[in-house]
């Protein structure tokens, strides 16, 4: 099964070299790199055994996960897995969300931070992980025990399925909503994140609400 | 009476304007039609307030000035409305773009990423 590990990176110079690296080294995957329009030296710090492609401008991670997620299908990808550039995706937990499709009981694999004990700060989890849950599964209809981590693989089937129209982080939300629509069979492993100080904040929340909200009134 | 005067004035550069856009093919017939309606809507009530008032009564409004304004707000609204659905559309049209001209030429690693599987 040739797997495709897609890494939308934004001003990650410091850190890109390090997670595709690691990627790499974990199994044998495809790396891509999307750079969605930096203007750092992220670029040039992918290493030359990683497929390079570039947004001329920036335009988002949902849109900068399309453009690789086209990338591995037309290069022959079997499975596509989505991973942050951050460093906040361990390379070494893309085995156990490939396994579910390998042995082909579903289409789509969800990281999920809750289903390993206490791996989340509690403020982070109560104050805002727990809302945005509430709202995904209400919106959505299909119950998960977390939201918005970004880590997940799917197999060649869905990832053709899967439509994305949102090109920010209201994505992820929008993942959720084409597993239901497309009747795919999903199924969450738990996977580690590696906090960073910062991160999705309430500012970013207020985006992805006008982001869907937007996609409802005007799409 | 000055400020009928330099609404007539303004009202008649925006009818030129359209015309002119029209002639050069920027805008559409139904679409000049109904800017020009407008502009000459601002006309007539500047002109002639009593219609806008009698239109007020009509429709159940106290004052022609209250009527325009509704107006106005409903047409402005609307307008706020095309411009972010134009905006939007703009948005995912250049997203296309990017995506398309990444495609075709950003792939200059691809042969070094398949050669080593």
């Amino acid at each position: 099964m040739r797997t495709f590990v897609v890494i939308p990176a934004f001003n990650e110079e410091e850190r890109i070299q390090a997670t595709v690296t690691s990627v790499h080294d974990a199994g044998q995957y495809d790396v891509v790199v999307v750079d969605d329009g930096s203007t750092d030296a992220t670029a040039s710090r992918v290493p030359s055994y990683a497929a390079l492609i570039r947004h001329s401008v920036n335009r988002g991670m949902g849109a900068a996960l399309v453009t690789g997620t086209a990338f591995a299908l037309a290069h022959g990808a079997d499975c596509v897995v989505h991973f942050d550039a951050d460093g906040q995706h361990r390379a070494e937990d893309i085995a156990g969300l490939l396994a579910p499709l390998r042995a082909g009981t579903v289409d789509i694999v969800l990281g999920s931070r809750y289903l390993r004990p206490d791996s989340v700060p509690k403020t982070k989890k109560y104050l805002i992980h727990k809302p945005a849950i509430v709202f995904q599964n209400l919106l959505t209809g299909v119950r998960l025990t977390d939201a918005h981590n970004g880590f997940r693989a799917m197999t060649r089937n869905a990832a053709e399925k899967i439509s994305i129209t949102q090109d920010r982080m209201a994505h992820n939300t929008e993942i959720i909503q084409e597993i239901r629509r497309n009747k795919l069979r999903y199924v969450e492993v738990p996977v580690r994140i590696v906090y960073r100080e910062y991160g999705q904040g309430l500012k970013a929340g207020v985006q992805i609400l006008r982001d869907l909200i937007v996609k409802k009134l005007i799409r | 009476m000055w400020i009928q005067v330099a609404i007539t004035l303004f009202s008649a550069f925006a009818l030129v304007r359209i015309y002119a856009q029209l002639k050069q093919r920027r805008l559409s017939p139904p679409i000049a039609l109904i800017w020009m309606l407008l502009w000459l809507s601002v006309i007539i009530v500047f002109w002639l307030p009593g219609i806008a008032s009698q239109l007020a009564l009509y429709v159940g409004i106290g004052r022609g000035a209250d009527l325009v304004v509704y107006v106005a707000i409903i047409i402005l609204m609307y307008l706020q409305y095309r411009f972010f659905e134009r905006l939007e559309r703009l948005h995912r049209d250049v997203t296309t773009l990017t995506r398309q001209l990444a495609l075709r030429d950003g792939t200059k690693k691809e042969n070094s990423s398949d050669s080593d599987r």
